[in-house]
């Protein structure tokens, strides 16, 4: 039985594809069904954990996708953009657009620590290749938080 | 001269104030020491068995190599506050040196801990890693079957605690990945080998003491720490390392399947423990342990230095 379980929708443009579950070596991925499109997401919103063997079947998926596809994650998890910044052959040697990801604030006042949905745009107000951290305030006392990372290593594979 | 059944930790750097972070938790466990910043070379030969070395990484290879190569009976820790990379690729290449301590600010009791193993040969670490936690789940392994489920709980019980958000998942990676190591990867090539793909478990009467697999996950108020042993004893310090390097040299160009998880998963622990403890009796068992700090804030946490220790015991 596969770890992970895909549900398919169809926008105007693109294929969307939500993750559920891990991403082990029990994850099947299935062939895709791409109805002429040539864009495809990936949404990761679900996915829980990673594990090696899941990053090489991963690795395997992403190559076998075709060549003329334009490819999108949305809602990157901590630990996809973790995997992404520590093994740059997570997007299978493939040009992939992160359109959006979480990221981890922390609010010195409250003591709170928050996992944040950021858009491409918001880490690239800079200008591109300067991906940075955008101001984002706390839910409870609505001041600026900080952000929770090492900004030139986290922000490294928004491009 | 006969041994004291104490050794005592020469600490020693070109500028002595690097250990001052040090001395509260040093106190506290009573091991003695002496800071020096002359080369400690002759005292050893003076007091040979007496001592172990903690030697500043950056005193250069140059001076440790021959401290080294002059005492060659003498432990040697290296304290070491550069990247992982760097760890793997210089400080583990140092000959003799199979301690790496982190260089950070605050240090926590538990990384005192392999000091005093090493100070006092027969301690064992898990025992003082234990000493005043709670535990939070243990669980014995025979085969995958319950690999899943255990991941499970770890994420679970790591999550009932106080930290930054993405604790949870650091711990259950690391609990995912050894408890693999242990079933898959330590027994390939030999005749209880299990393909990584089998998850069903082995009947009851059909299993081996060697195909048990331990796992145990306590916590205090500084740290959760995680133990897994397996009781095979196969995995040697130089297989680990060598598995870091070629999964370092390698990650910023492709990840291949050509070799299992085991590199891959390692180089994933290796970057989200905080303290690594790989404690082999060859031939016997291979239990690692690996502790993260618990911390309000997830920068805290990933801008510590790591500490990597390995003791082997070969029969």
């Amino acid at each position: 039985m596969s770890s992970i379980n895909l549900t398919t929708t169809t926008r105007a443009d693109r294929i969307c594809i939500a993750f559920a579950g891990k991403i082990d070596e029990n994850a099947a991925y299935g062939s895709i069904n791409l109805n002429g499109k040539i864009k495809l997401e990936f949404d990761f919103d679900k996915v829980e954990l990673i594990n090696s063997m899941g990053l090489q079947n991963w690795v395997s998926f992403m190559k076998g996708l075709p060549a003329d596809v334009t490819i999108y994650f949305t809602k990157c998890p901590l630990r996809i953009v973790n995997q992404m910044n520590l093994f740059p052959g997570f997007i299978g040697e493939r040009n992939v657009i992160v359109e959006s990801f979480y990221a981890a604030y922390f609010c010195a006042r409250c003591d709170g620590s928050f996992n944040n949905l950021l858009t491409r745009e918001d880490a690239l107000r800079s200008g591109p290749g300067k991906a940075k951290s955008p101001v984002q305030n706390c839910p409870k006392c609505l001041k600026p938080m900080e952000f929770d990372g090492i900004e030139e290593k986290y922000f490294g594979c928004i491009k | 001269m006969a041994k004291p059944e104490v050794k005592s930790l020469i600490l020693w750097a070109h500028d002595s104030s690097v250990w001052r972070p040090f001395e509260k938790e040093l106190a506290a466990t009573g091991i003695p020491y002496e800071v020096c910043e002359a080369d400690p070379t002759q005292l050893l030969l003076d007091y040979p068995g007496s001592h172990v070395v903690v030697a500043d990484f950056s005193l250069g290879p140059k001076k440790i190599s021959s401290l080294r190569e002059k005492s060659l009976d003498t432990p040697l820790v290296l304290l070491f506050g550069g990247s992982r990379s760097d760890l793997i690729n210089n400080i583990f290449t140092t000959p003799g040196s199979n301690h790496a301590l982190g260089r950070n600010e605050l240090v926590l009791p538990h990384e005192i801990i392999p000091l005093r193993v090493l100070t006092a040969p027969g301690m064992d670490p898990w025992t003082l890693m234990c000493h005043g936690t709670d535990l939070l789940f243990t669980a014995q392994h025979w085969d995958g079957s319950m690999v899943s489920h255990s991941v499970d709980q770890a994420r679970i019980v790591a999550g009932t605690l106080d930290t930054y958000s993405d604790f949870e998942n650091y711990v259950a990676t690391c609990v995912w990945e050894l408890l693999t190591n242990a079933i898959y990867d330590a027994r390939r090539g030999t005749d209880i080998e299990l393909p990584r793909n089998v998850q069903t478990p082995i009947p009851t009467d059909q299993r081996f003491a060697s195909q048990l697999v331990d796992l145990e996950i306590r916590h205090d108020a500084h740290k959760i720490a995680v133990r897994i042993q397996d009781h095979l004893g196969r995995l040697t310090p130089s297989m680990v390392i060598e598995n870091w390097r070629r999964a370092d040299a390698r990650s910023s160009n492709q990840i291949k399947g050509d070799h299992g998880g085991a590199g891959v998963g390692l180089y994933m622990v290796l970057h989200e423990a905080a303290q690594l403890i790989f404690n082999i009796r060859r031939g016997v068992s291979t239990e690692v342990i690996f502790t993260l700090p618990i911390e309000r804030s997830n920068r805290s946490f990933i801008t510590r230095v790591p500490s990597i220790h390995f003791f082997e015991l070969r029969n």
